[in-house]
């Protein structure tokens, strides 16, 4: 996170030259994310494992766990110099109202429900370059490098004894880390007028994953952010007098 | 945060309201989608032949034995749509089609209890869908105008697979729903003051639930990159 940090730091500081003219704005926008984050590959991991449950026991029974989409809010922070685009954001997605669930229930042992909670910041950075289209309209393209905060809770009624997911052990299983990533967006925007313009944008989060211990170091989980979003929003441009 | 979206969501019907100028388009399409149907992956194909990831890991061969590569379905895609166009947002809705008209079927090679033989198989998909987006038009020229947009839609449809071999025979359907995102884009060559020319690229993410049938399983995954191209006839009224 530090190193981070200090890259952004370094980046600004050698860019401070050309913040001479040019535009803020900061925009919020409202998205989906199309894969609930981490969320669509833990969940196919552990219903992988409920039906080899089944296989084992037939007359077990299985809900699988299905993945919802997750929605998102993001601030926007940019700066426009002639056609380039530099934005740094703020990012919050999580599985809000509900959470994912599923259950297994073997024929010699308890229903096992298994219920999965997700959330996580993320900021990226991104630059890029902005393509007028028409008098009140342009494209952007952008790309860069994020860094995500993501927390996972799994939580199950009944476990069993030995564990039926013998990598998840626990009725409670917290999980968080930072994760670093890389994006791609492209979107379009439409000015309103002097000081607003509508926008809508598609971005690709792209991230290894990375094992991630629980809080009580009985288990590990794979987390990253591989996804995309898209999303709508405002765009409110400063009048800074340059 | 509630307060927050409300007021946002005000300022922007405000902000649009004088945008909102125009016309309602019905646009009449069709193209295809190069691979429909995601995996294909059902619970009958992991207990007896040893799959797991569906059409991605089912081909398989031997010496001896002449096999054909399974690939996957190609889809033909129709549809019909209504659009409402302002000066720079518009919104659309309409009804699609997706059906496999090629790939999907092949042979491959599985061990019963008796040695390998060749299994027949055949995966095929159709469904339809209701999109609901929403986006910005951009004029360009005076001819041409792009759009961008997303929404959701509802999809509905059927996947059925069939597996022969000298040793057995099985056949199943799953029918069953999910709301995909949608995310288009698309660009049209105005040829007169009622029609113009359109194409464009549609891309569906999303899947069913779990649709179980007696003791098989699987989920119907809409997902989908479909390439488009069809007429667009315009009405133009004035709003107040």
């Amino acid at each position: 996170m530090t190193k981070y940090i200090t890259g952004i730091i370094i980046f600004l500081t050698l860019a401070a030259p050309v913040f001479a003219a040019g535009s803020f704005s900061t925009g919020i926008l409202f998205g989906v994310d199309a894969k609930g984050g981490s969320v669509g590959k833990i969940a196919d991991d552990l219903n992988y494992e409920m039906r080899i449950i089944k296989a084992g026991d037939p007359a077990a029974e299985v809900e699988e766990i299905p993945v919802y989409y997750a929605p998102s809010l993001t601030l926007n922070f940019r700066y426009l110099y002639d056609r380039l685009m530099l934005q740094l954001g703020w990012e919050y997605s999580a599985t809000v109202l509900y959470n994912e669930t599923g259950s297994v229930k073997p024929t010699a042992a308890p229903e096992n429900k298994i219920e999965i909670e997700y959330s996580r910041f993320t900021f990226p950075l991104s630059a890029g370059v902005v393509i007028p289209a028409g008098k009140r309209t342009r494209f952007y393209m952008a790309g860069g490098f994020n860094m995500s905060f993501i927390m996972l809770e799994i939580t199950q009624s009944d476990p069993g004894s030995p564990a039926m997911f013998s990598n998840i052990p626990d009725e409670t299983s917290s999980y968080s880390g930072y994760i670093p990533g890389f994006h791609f967006k492209v979107g379009t925007e439409v000015i309103l007028d002097r000081n607003y313009s509508v926008l809508f944008e598609y971005t690709r989060y792209m991230s290894k994953s990375l094992a991630v211990e629980s809080e009580n170091k009985n288990s590990e989980i794979k987390l990253g952010l591989d996804t995309f979003e898209i999303a709508f929003g405002i765009n409110y441009t400063v009048d800074t007098g340059l | 945060m509630m307060k927050i979206k409300i007021y946002t969501a005000l300022i922007v019907l405000a902000a649009s309201a004088e945008v909102f100028a125009s016309s309602v388009s019905i646009i009449f399409k069709g193209g295809f989608a190069p691979e429909i149907g995601g995996s294909m992956h059902t619970g009958w194909q992991a207990e007896h032949l040893d799959v797991y990831d569906g059409i991605n890991d089912i081909n398989r061969s031997k010496s001896g034995i002449k096999v054909s590569t399974i690939e996957k379905p190609v889809g033909a895609v129709a549809g019909a749509e209504a659009r409402y166009t302002g000066d720079t947002l518009y919104f659309k809705t309409g009804a699609d089609i997706v059906y496999s008209c090629a790939g999907g079927s092949g042979s491959t090679i599985n061990d019963f209890g008796s040695g390998d033989e060749k299994v027949d198989v055949d995966y095929s998909l159709w469904f339809y869908y209701v999109p609901v987006t929403a986006g910005i038009v951009i004029d360009y020229w005076d001819e041409v105008r792009i759009f961008a947009g997303g929404g959701a839609a509802y999809a509905y449809g059927t996947f059925s697979s069939s597996f022969k071999s000298d040793s057995i025979e099985y056949d199943a359907s799953f029918s069953g729903y999910g709301i995909p995102l949608v995310a288009e884009l698309g660009c049209e060559y105005i040829l007169t003051d009622n029609a113009a020319l359109f194409c464009g690229i549609i891309y569906l993410y999303g899947r069913s639930s779990i649709i179980e049938n007696g003791n098989d399983y699987t989920r119907i995954d809409f997902t989908s990159l479909s390439f488009t191209a069809g007429l667009i006839f315009f009405y133009d009224f004035q709003a107040d």
